[in-house]
């Protein structure tokens, strides 16, 4: 048995035709002056740039058009997310297509009214981490029986601006996503975090005394939030290639015109190989991002490997 | 370039020697650049591209033994050989273009390498079986976290090479650098290789220094010869170092 012997890779008219068009937006509404104006902000984005992105359909691209949705699958917002990161734009559209793709899964077309508001440019945010530690369970925050949720959660990716938020939490031992609207929170319920990332924000987020204007519960919840942490992955790692691209670009642009002794630095092998190095991480990079697109939208492969590995088998 | 090739009549008249003949041994012709004007101003047009017959009075190929100890490459040396005219190839004094085109199709995407190197392939998985097998302190070496991590980086970049060669197809995927992966095959691989089966024989506990011939050797020393031979796909056609400068200044833009 081989381990790599899926190498599928496609790309639609649809994809070229979102590439084109988010590089493009990128390219016009947010060169590196806008960017940079944004950093010292408290959002981070300008709202009329994300009514932009709003308008175009893109916190819909994932989603099925019965709720409000393109119904172009996840695989179709790789291009964009790629473009967003090579022009280093911070928008909450990571963290509402992760929200929306959660609450569908979960929930189907039962939810269709939170996913219609997602679509139209509430933004959502995704509740998840109860420590710092990735490894451990996170199902710290729990309902009570008296309908409140009590505990909190770390690092909450646009907990600042959302709409909605999705709390991941247990009840009575039982996984739930419980919907949270942000003006439910009380005021002193955020704490911001000072993130490296200067285009992100974040804060970890006091849910203790607040009542879920929304409960999805059921067997797809846990393999909801599987899937959804798999589509973070190639999301996060979609932008994060653009943004690889983008550093890319900036340091040929330097040792193309940076002299030292009447030379051009570039022309030195000592820094030629190593950025060499850092072009084909960026295209493997890019490789494993477009794969990732070209097989996401049919999990069942992926999920037979996991629950297998998770069965103590061999996932090869 | 020392090796003369000096017109008389019909016939080129060659002295000297090249060395790295490919299968020169076996071989009926081969190709030969030498020196047919020494007077040129620049040194380059004083060479002309041959196709020349092996198997003529005065030419004699010395097959010469490699690291790995196998045979492949020779010496061939030319003593008062009288090789036909029409064996020119383009015009004499044009040597060095068509050589230079001719190392396109080495060092592209259908690299080679001297003494049948791609005869086996070797994939990650014959390593991840091979590696199944050893034991280190009474546990499964595949047990240890750190060699698993290094596993999956192997994984990883045989994973990404067989996609970036699919990628390649599709040019909408790759406008901001159009030739870069093509450009970077012989990079990207010959230099994962190279790990790859370095990995698999340093692994092998002490038995990693036995070698083919010795009966205790681990898969009769298949990984370390792999891992010699693969030294020649790092240096043929182009060494690893030519190769990055090949990619930073076609593919980046960065100057010579």
């Amino acid at each position: 048995m081989s381990v790599t012997p899926n190498v599928t890779m496609t790309f639609s008219e649809e994809q070229g035709m979102l590439l084109d068009v988010a590089r493009g937006f990128v390219r016009d509404k947010a060169p590196i002056d806008v960017i940079r104006a944004q950093l010292e902000t408290e959002t981070g984005f300008d709202p009329a740039l994300w009514q932009s992105m709003v308008d175009m359909g893109w916190t819909g691209i994932a989603l099925p058009d019965s709720v409000g949705g393109a119904g172009m699958g996840v695989g179709s917002a790789v291009p964009v997310f790629e473009s967003l990161g090579g022009g280093l734009l911070g928008t909450p559209l990571l963290s509402t297509t992760l929200a929306g793709q959660l609450i569908w899964r979960a929930a189907g077309e039962a939810a269709a009214s939170w996913l219609t508001r997602l679509c139209g440019g509430e933004v959502g945010a995704l509740a998840l981490l109860d420590h710092a530690d990735w490894g451990a369970a996170n199902c710290g925050v729990s309902l009570g029986s008296d309908g409140c949720l009590s505990g909190r959660k770390c690092f909450v990716a646009d907990a600042g601006v959302a709409d909605v938020f999705v709390v991941v939490a247990n009840d009575n031992g039982e996984p739930i996503l419980a919907i949270v609207e942000a003006t439910a929170l009380s005021s002193d319920a955020l704490s911001h975090n000072v993130v490296i990332d200067l285009t992100k924000r974040s804060a970890n987020v006091d849910f203790t005394g607040v009542v879920p204007v929304d409960i999805l519960r059921g067997e797809r919840v846990v393999a909801a939030l599987r899937d959804t942490l798999l589509l973070g992955a190639l999301l996060t790692a979609s932008e994060t290639t653009g943004a690889a691209a983008l550093c890319l670009s900036g340091i040929t642009d330097y040792l193309k015109t940076r002299k030292q002794f009447g030379k051009l630095i570039g022309s030195y092998q000592a820094l030629k190989h190593p950025t060499v190095d850092i072009y084909v991480g960026m295209e493997n990079a890019r490789s494993f991002i477009y794969h990732g697109a070209s097989v996401v939208d049919d999990l069942s492969r992926l999920r037979r490997r996991r629950d297998g590995l998770q069965d103590g088998q061999s996932g090869r | 370039m020392q090796t003369r090739a000096v017109k008389e009549g019909d016939e080129y008249v060659v002295n000297g020697s090249k060395i790295w003949t490919t299968l020169g041994n076996y071989a009926d012709h081969m190709i030969l650049l030498a020196r047919t004007n020494t007077k040129t101003e620049r040194k380059y047009d004083g060479l002309s591209f041959f196709l020349s017959p092996m198997k003529v009075a005065g030419i004699e190929a010395h097959p010469i033994r490699k690291v790995t100890g196998e045979y492949g490459f020779n010496q061939t040396f030319f003593t008062d050989a009288r090789i036909p005219a029409s064996c020119l190839m383009g015009e004499e004094g044009g040597g060095w273009t068509v050589a230079m085109k001719t190392l396109e199709y080495e060092r592209g995407v259908t690299a080679g390498q001297a003494s049948a190197y791609w005869g086996v392939a070797v994939q990650v998985d014959d390593m991840i079986d091979e590696l199944s097998a050893i034991e280190q302190d009474g546990e499964p070496l595949l047990s240890d976290p750190i060699v698993r991590d290094d596993l999956v980086g192997f994984m990883m970049e045989a994973k990404a090479l067989s996609l970036a060669a699919r990628r390649m197809a599709i040019p909408a995927l790759g406008t901001d650098y159009p030739m870069g992966l093509a450009l970077s095959v012989k990079y990207r691989g010959t230099e994962y290789e190279r790990r790859m089966k370095q990995y698999t024989a340093s692994k092998q506990g002490a038995q990693s220094a036995l070698y083919v011939g010795d009966d205790d050797a681990v898969s009769g020393g298949f990984w370390q010869r792999a891992y010699f031979s693969n030294f020649g796909a790092t240096i043929g056609g182009g060494t690893t170092q030519v190769q990055a400068n090949i990619v930073a200044e076609h593919v980046l833009g960065l100057p010579k």
